[in-house]
């Protein structure tokens, strides 16, 4: 009796085994195969030589994070982590009160806001991109209105510099930003806004003593959301950057395609990657502790 | 008699369609354990909530300290809410909970101190302070909640079933604990529960709402011996209730037809035919093998239940209706399928009127 119930036991627990690795099995695989192993390639491509006519040299070396700090890639790097930074501050400044409001409505209209929201991502990336440069170009629709209006007397350069490349970015990636801050708001208890106005505290003292302090995981959701692709993004830098604006994405691409240096591209993206694991980890540090709140 | 703190004054609420609080005057006194009682969904919420300012009455006014507080925020009212969940912000520990009026109000920090410190104490929630909600019992977010309301000394103090998540034991306590500090402290409690056993226990004086009407606001005393509608008197307690017909009026009391036979009542101011409702406790119900004079209920002894501290007998007469009786002991009660005939001292019927039940009650 005894014997068959632990027989029993192991089958379940055999069975129990491989399920689990039918479930987890094929992501493992996928990010060992297609994320792990090409990091790792990265890594060691990074500590090689780079040989004539982009040909790697098996030669170990440090100059490629060396040549990082050489001052024409040093500012690419600050200007990249720069626009990041802009871009994740201004989408989260616009991305909270749009959230807010769409938390706030009855489930119809945020219904109906949302897919407003996601027309972005259901827009061919070149076409938005073409659009901002008719928009935005020195006889475009906005200059226009600009002049007409008496404004200004001169077109404004608005095309192939940062501002452009900003909105942009804002544009492609203030979804990211709105929803998980929609979702964090949306789960706040409201009866806890209420207890607050029950003590006597308005409007704005409510907000950033209650509201914003149980709403910042998603806030900080939102900030890696679009920090993390904004300083990589090269597509919309280039065109429209123009060429004049470079971003570490576009650094990277040019050592693969156009320099052929691998081993420098590699370092560099080893770079991007350890900028990214800064953001996530200032993140965490600060909105760790506030995790528990969000439930 | 003490002044008035909270007024409502022919306060309606509408929610769409739905007529939630019908004409409702309401004076509560300074320092009074007021307690709206009624069924679930009758309008006791949302009452509170015109009172703290988080619902406007559709019509009427309401004032609290002779003052209309129609144009104030909730912020800007002299009443603090203990909510029926608690709401307490589980961001903050549980001095900074305490402390949030306070704080708010730019009180100097050592006074803030000092008064958290005393708050505690009296809650019983010392060494606590550093505490995070999540790690806080039922029992003890209850009090927190208290305490967070009581430390900005308010004129009122709303409670919305605050004892409502607590088992029955915490519960009885807190009861007690609950109704001391009020006496302490001299606050006024506008306390919601559907619980009718705490409100007798607890209140002054008890509102009985029921659909956004009041039935009859007076003491536990009261409420429970001379009910004044039909709903009163089945809401509270348990009851016996007759409909009946006067049939006779003799000189020492009034004769009501029941279904089959009747009932008798003192001599008060009846007209033959007058429809009357008669509502009897069952600790006061008694039963004999005779006719006795006055009476004719005749039932059949159907069941008989043990509920803890009292034994219970149901009598089924004979158009179905279940009598209940009960005792301290069964050696009182009759053996089940006995045939009894059922009486009570006359002054121990309460007599409910029809036009009762519309009469302002205030
Ligand atoms: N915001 C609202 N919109 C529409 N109807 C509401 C709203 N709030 C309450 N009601 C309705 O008003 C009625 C009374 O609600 P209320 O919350 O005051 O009841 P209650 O007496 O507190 O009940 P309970 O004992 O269950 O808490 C209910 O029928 C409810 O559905
Ligand atoms: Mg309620």
């Amino acid at each position: 009796m005894k014997k068959k119930n632990s027989e029993e036991k192991e089958k379940i627990s055999i069975a129990k085994r491989i399920s689990q690795i039918a479930l987890c099995g094929p992501v493992t695989i996928w990010s060992v195969l297609f994320i792990y192993v090409p990091m790792a390639l990265l890594l060691f491509m990074s500590f090689m030589t780079k040989g004539p006519l982009g040909i790697i040299k098996y030669e170990f070396t440090l100059e490629n994070y060396k040549a990082i700090f050489d001052s024409v890639y040093f500012n690419v790097i600050k200007e990249s982590v720069l626009v990041a930074l802009i871009t994740t501050v201004l989408s989260v400044l616009m991305g909270y009160p749009f959230a807010y409001f769409m938390a706030m409505k009855k489930k119809k209209i945020s219904g109906i806001l949302m897919i407003l929201l996601m027309i972005p991502f259901w827009t061919n990336e070149l076409v938005i991109v073409y659009s901002f440069v008719i928009l935005l170009n020195n006889s475009g629709l906005v200059n226009t209105f600009l002049q007409v209006v008496g404004i200004t007397k001169e077109p404004l350069s608005m095309l192939y510099n940062n501002f452009a490349v900003i909105a942009g970015m804002l544009y492609m990636l203030l979804p990211f930003a709105v929803l998980p801050m929609y979702s964090s708001i949306e789960k706040l208890d409201k009866g806890l806004l209420e207890a607050s106005k029950d003590l006597g505290a308005g409007p704005v003292k409510t907000f950033f003593k209650i509201t914003l302090p149980l709403t910042a995981p998603g806030i900080f959701a939102g900030v890696i959301l679009v920090f993390i692709p904004t300083i990589g993004y090269y597509q919309i830098t280039d065109m429209l950057g123009g060429g004049t604006q470079m971003m570490i994405g576009n650094l990277i691409n040019n050592q693969f395609s156009i320099s052929r240096n691998w081993p420098f591209g590699a370092a560099l993206s080893m770079l991007l990657a350890v900028l990214i694991l800064v953001m996530l980890f200032i993140c965490q540090k600060i909105g760790g502790n506030l995790d528990d709140l969000a439930a | 008699m003490a002044k008035t703190i909270v007024s409502m004054l022919n306060v309606d609420k509408w929610y769409g369609e739905n007529h939630i609080v019908k004409n409702m005057n309401l004076d509560i006194s300074e320092g009074e354990f007021l307690t709206l009682l009624g069924p679930s969904g009758c309008g006791k919420t949302t009452m509170l909530r015109m009172v703290s300012g988080f619902e406007q009455p559709s019509a009427g006014t309401i004032k609290v300290e002779n003052e209309s507080v129609e144009k104030k925020e909730p912020y800007q009212r002299n009443v603090n809410t203990v909510f029926q969940n608690y709401a307490l912000f589980p961001n903050m520990n549980v001095y900074d909970n305490v402390a949030y009026g306070l704080k708010i109000k730019k009180v100097p920090k050592a006074e803030i101190k000092k008064r958290v410190t005393e708050m505690l104490k009296l809650v019983q929630l010392e060494g606590f302070e550093k505490r995070r909600i999540s790690q806080m019992s039922g029992g003890q977010k209850q009090r927190i909640a208290l305490a967070r309301a009581l430390i900005n000394h308010p004129k009122v103090l709303l409670l919305d079933e605050p004892l409502g998540a607590l088992d029955l034991k915490l519960r009885k306590q807190m009861q007690i604990e609950l109704k001391q500090l009020q006496k302490r402290l001299g606050i006024t409690f506008v306390y919601v529960t559907h619980d009718q056993e705490e409100a007798l226990t607890m209140s002054d004086r008890i509102a009985i709402i029921n659909e956004g009407v009041m039935e009859q606001i007076d003491t536990p005393k009261n409420i429970y011996e001379h009910p004044k509608t039909r709903f009163v008197a089945e809401f509270i307690g348990e009851s016996n209730i007759f409909d009946t017909v006067v049939k006779n009026i003799l000189e020492d009391k009034v004769e009501l037809a029941i279904a089959e036979g009747h009932i008798a009542v003192p001599r008060g101011e009846y007209t033959v035919g007058e429809k009357v409702t008669v509502s009897v406790r069952p600790e006061v119900m008694s039963f004999s093998r005779e006719r006795i004079s006055g009476f004719s209920v005749k039932g059949v002894v159907k069941d008989i239940i043990y509920v803890g501290n009292f034994v219970k007998m149901i009598v089924e007469m004979s158009n179905g209706q279940e009598i209940k009786i009960t005792r301290f002991d069964s050696m009182e009660l009759s053996d089940l399928g006995d045939v009894v005939y059922l009486n009570w001292p006359l002054e121990k019927g309460v007599v409910i009127r029809m036009e009762d039940s519309f009469e302002d009650t205030v």
